[in-house]
């Protein structure tokens, strides 16, 4: 009975809820479930007893002639989207690729920066003639300017990919030309995308490293391996970020991968977006860890076990996304 | 049991028929939706099923014109049901409609050969 209830609610899903039309609905409904039950009284299976009475149906456009409605809505005609377009818009998204992977990179620049003077200062290496505040805010100046420079980035990318956002959800209709055009020029990015995602990743795993080799100038060296783990790991990221987003416009125009289905998820930009948020997070957690406990010179751990876990997640992550 | 059998019927000719056939039904008594694409059925042998679309856009249409007026009763089972009934203008539209037919048949009679 539940097929025909929605089979009915399908076929009036477009037509306007006016009065008339649910109470006909209504009518129908109870009509259809007679005609069911009579069925089923028969001995008809339940496949046998819905076949029937949907079959007997007969055809929607005959009630809504009768009514005066118009007929469904027509689906709207697909904004075409020429070879020039598709330029423009690779253009703009290469650009914004750019601009977001330099954003998240001065992201983590600002953290390390803020890591680093903290070393400087706490070595007493700077800030010296400055008071207590004086030290504290001499690390934290570049880190909001460099975290504000970063932010711009997104906003103005945002702005700039804004009048494509109709593409996400793939309602237009790409030129043929445009199309084999692109999916020859996707076809030969591929190599440097594999190569750019490996870089990433082997930047990420290797990052840690430079923990030890820091260690190796003397114990209280080590805390400047995390600024330089954070650069790396900007570096990775700026990678994944940059490819991700021009494979992730091609997909979008080709209507591949995540995008061929209407039901697409982003999930391309999953690494940028959990680096995006998990960096700042933990540079958070530094900070409240140093100002409230004054652990400046241990809570730098979280880090290094970020940048592993993190190597960790982006390897496991893109290999199962290729597979 | 032809439940499942194409209405043998050429379906075009039967729509303008429809009227004739709810309205006759509808002089016996008041009726509703799968009381009335039940006796079709039934009085033509199996012969015709209207449609669920069709059967409602003649109620619409009649309804609107005066000819049939809808009001609500319920059935054994407690649901809720609207049923039909004739009006008088029903009832003159219904033999005028007969009459039609029955000129449309004798002019057409002579033209009619079985093989």
């Amino acid at each position: 009975m539940d097929t025909i209830i929605s089979y009915l609610n399908n076929l009036f899903a477009n037509l306007p809820k006016s009065e008339r039309v649910l109470a006909l609905k209504a009518q129908m409904q109870a009509s259809m479930e007679d005609k069911y039950l009579a069925l089923k009284a028969e001995g008809r299976s339940e496949n046998e007893a819905i076949g029937s009475v949907i079959s007997e149906f007969g055809n929607i456009d005959e009630l809504m002639a009768e009514l005066g409605l118009a007929s469904a809505p027509q689906a709207a005609p697909l904004r075409p989207f020429s070879l020039q377009d598709a330029r423009s818009y690779l253009a703009a998204a290469r650009q914004t690729a750019i601009l977001i992977g330099i954003g998240v990179f001065l992201c983590l620049l600002g953290t390390a920066s803020l890591i680093w003077i903290g070393q400087l200062v706490d070595n007493g290496q700077l800030g010296q003639h400055l008071g207590e505040s004086g030290r504290g805010a001499l690390a934290m100046i570049p880190f909001f300017i460099l975290i504000a420079a970063g932010v711009s980035m997104f906003v103005y990318s945002g702005m700039k990919l804004d009048r494509y956002k109709f593409l996400e959800t793939g309602e237009f209709e790409l030129a043929p030309a445009a199309k084999s055009e692109l999916e020859r020029q996707r076809e030969a990015f591929q190599p440097a995308f594999g190569l750019g995602i490996m870089i990433g990743v082997s930047l990420c795993i290797l990052s840690p490293l430079s923990l030890f080799l820091f260690s190796l100038f003397g114990e209280e060296r080590t805390g400047f391996g995390v600024p330089v783990l954070l650069i790396i790991v900007g570096i990775a990221v700026f990678f994944f970020i940059y490819f991700g987003t021009i494979k992730d416009a091609f997909n979008k125009l080709l209507k591949l991968e995540e995008y061929a289905n209407k039901n697409k998820q982003e999930t391309d930009k999953v690494i940028g977006i959990v680096a995006a948020t998990v960096w700042p997070l933990a540079a958070a957690t530094y900070l409240l860890l140093g100002f409230t406990r004054g652990m400046w010179g241990t809570a730098w751990i979280i880090f290094p076990i970020l940048g592993i876990v993190f190597g960790v997640f982006s390897a496991i992550y893109t290999g199962i996304k290729k597979s | 049991m032809t439940r499942d059998k194409p209405a043998p019927v050429n379906t075009d000719i039967m729509r303008g028929l429809n009227d004739i056939m709810i309205l006759y039904l509808l002089m016996q008594e008041p009726s509703y939706g799968y009381e009335i694409s039940r006796q079709i059925r039934e009085k033509t042998r199996d012969g015709y099923v209207i449609r669920e679309t069709t059967l409602y856009s003649v109620f619409a249409r009649l309804e609107s014109a005066g000819y049939i007026e809808s009001f609500s009763g319920t059935v054994s089972m407690g649901r809720p049901r609207t049923y039909y009934r004739i009006t008088d203008a029903g009832r003159t539209y219904y033999r005028q409609k007969c009459q039609e037919w029955q000129e449309i048949q004798s002019l057409l009679l002579p033209f009619i050969e079985e093989e």
